[in-house]
């Protein structure tokens, strides 16, 4: 799948989490930190089963704390691998 | 930068930061329990506190900002022997709540998990109010699975503090209004009942290793672990009741001060044992420890409503079933181990 495809849908997923309870949306680049972004642990986990759900992958079962994702960029990085390990399979 | 590892303080720092980090969040808002570090001592420290794999903590350079601690517990599930984990002390500084320490503390517990092939990690999360945020992070986690809504028994011993320290003007006046009908519990005049000594542990293996049978899942039990259990310097109390010069019956519980709009200390029943017991000397030993929790200064003794405990004795000596509010929850490493439902548990309330 293509990367750009990708970063714009994981935006739209975080956008989605953030304005569930009807706040304003932040500016989220690709770069912008999730602790900057105000993303706290319950919008992370929704984040993470809106991607697993959105990609048909699952990236929480085997992973370390220390490689989990913290800007949308390492996000669809991660993705981008999971999605080719998967098409290899 | 967040930093995930091993806890390195000692009980009293344990119970300082858990204890905090709820009373940040919630005091005024819900109970909240007042942990003791003699109390989480005895939860979650091996005996040289040496055994700390499963105390996973987050830290920002030296400060303590989160813990998942969990003790490793074998249970059996419809006869077959897991091994396992529990906890409920999960905590994080709500100043840290955007950097993702929760999930982070969650992954690491997952992956000592799986270096040590414990099947599954066990818990309460607690739904009994909005303003509980336990729910939404670990309802949302895909590997959680509920086992069953659980609630408490409540014997009420002082009403009026209790009536003191609910939140809701309802719940205050059936408190109090109860006390009009209820008095405090009384010492029953009864032969064979007395305190817990070391030389009854065998009696009580027997006791306990009936109720984990009985039960589809549960502790399965060893000497040191109900030892421990059973006899924890002054953490727990424990009474046993003899038929005949032997030990057929035995209550264990210890002390948990809660906050709400007062501290009130309940006695927390963590283990009985009464199916072996003639009716009346059921509810004899009841009323024993609920009379020892009223001379200790306990406002009210609580137990988990589970089907493994009689009901009539209970009722019989006070005790008011209160609504479900947790989730009895396992966190399966890997495959599923719980693929079908269950019902029958023998298990502690925290």
């Amino acid at each position: 799948m293509d990367q750009q495809l990708i970063t714009t849908r994981l935006k739209e997923l975080l956008t989605q989490v953030l304005t569930r309870s009807g706040e304003e949306p932040p500016t989220i680049g690709l770069d912008s930190g999730f602790p900057e972004l105000g993303v706290n642990s319950v919008d992370l986990l929704e984040f993470v089963l809106g991607l697993e759900d959105g990609f048909g992958v699952r990236v929480l079962d085997d992973m370390l704390p220390e490689d989990l994702p913290t800007t949308l960029a390492q996000w669809a990085d991660l993705l981008q691998t999971r999605i080719q390990r998967k098409a290899a399979a | 930068m967040i930093e995930i590892r091993t806890f390195d303080g000692d009980p009293q720092e344990l119970a300082t930061f858990c204890t905090s980090s709820w009373r940040k969040r919630y005091e005024g808002r819900m109970p909240v329990p007042l942990w003791s570090p003699s109390f989480l001592e005895w939860e979650l420290m091996g005996e040289d506190h040496k055994d700390r794999d499963y105390l996973v903590a987050a830290y920002d350079k030296s400060r303590l900002v989160g813990m998942l601690p969990a003790r490793p517990a074998r249970y059996q599930l419809n006869g077959r022997s897991v091994s396992g984990t529990w906890g409920s002390f999960f905590g994080v500084d709500p100043e840290y709540e955007n950097e993702g320490v929760s999930l982070k503390l969650n992954l690491e517990q997952r992956r000592r998990h799986r270096l040590h092939g414990a099947e599954v990690f066990m818990g309460f999360v607690y739904f009994g109010s909005a303003a509980s945020m336990g729910k939404d992070f670990w309802l949302r986690q895909r590997s959680l699975k509920i086992i069953r809504k659980v609630g408490l028994w409540a014997r009420l011993i002082d009403h009026r503090a209790v009536s003191d320290f609910e939140f809701s003007p309802r719940d205050r006046f059936a408190t109090r209004a109860l006390g009009w009908f209820q008095g405090p519990p009384k010492a029953p005049r009864a032969a064979g009942i007395r305190a817990f000594r070391p030389d009854d542990l065998s009696d009580c293996l027997r006791l306990a290793g009936g109720l984990s049978q009985s039960a589809e899942f549960g502790y399965e039990w060893n000497e040191p672990s109900l030892q421990r259990r059973l006899s924890f310097r002054d953490v727990t109390r424990t009474l046993v009741a003899e038929v005949e010069g032997r030990v057929e019956g035995f209550i264990s519980y210890c002390h948990l001060n809660l906050l709400g709009r007062r501290t009130v200390t309940a006695g927390v029943i963590d283990l009985l044992s009464i199916e072996n017991l003639p009716s009346a000397q059921q509810k004899n030993l009841i009323r024993a420890a609920l009379a020892q929790m009223a001379d200790e200064g306990c406002h009210m003794a609580l137990l988990l409503r589970i089907s493994s405990h009689p009901v009539w004795p209970l009722v019989a000596t006070g005790f008011i079933a209160q609504p479900p509010e947790y989730y009895y929850v396992a966190q399966s490493m890997g495959r599923e181990i719980f693929d079908k439902p269950v019902k029958r548990l023998h298990i502690h309330w925290r």
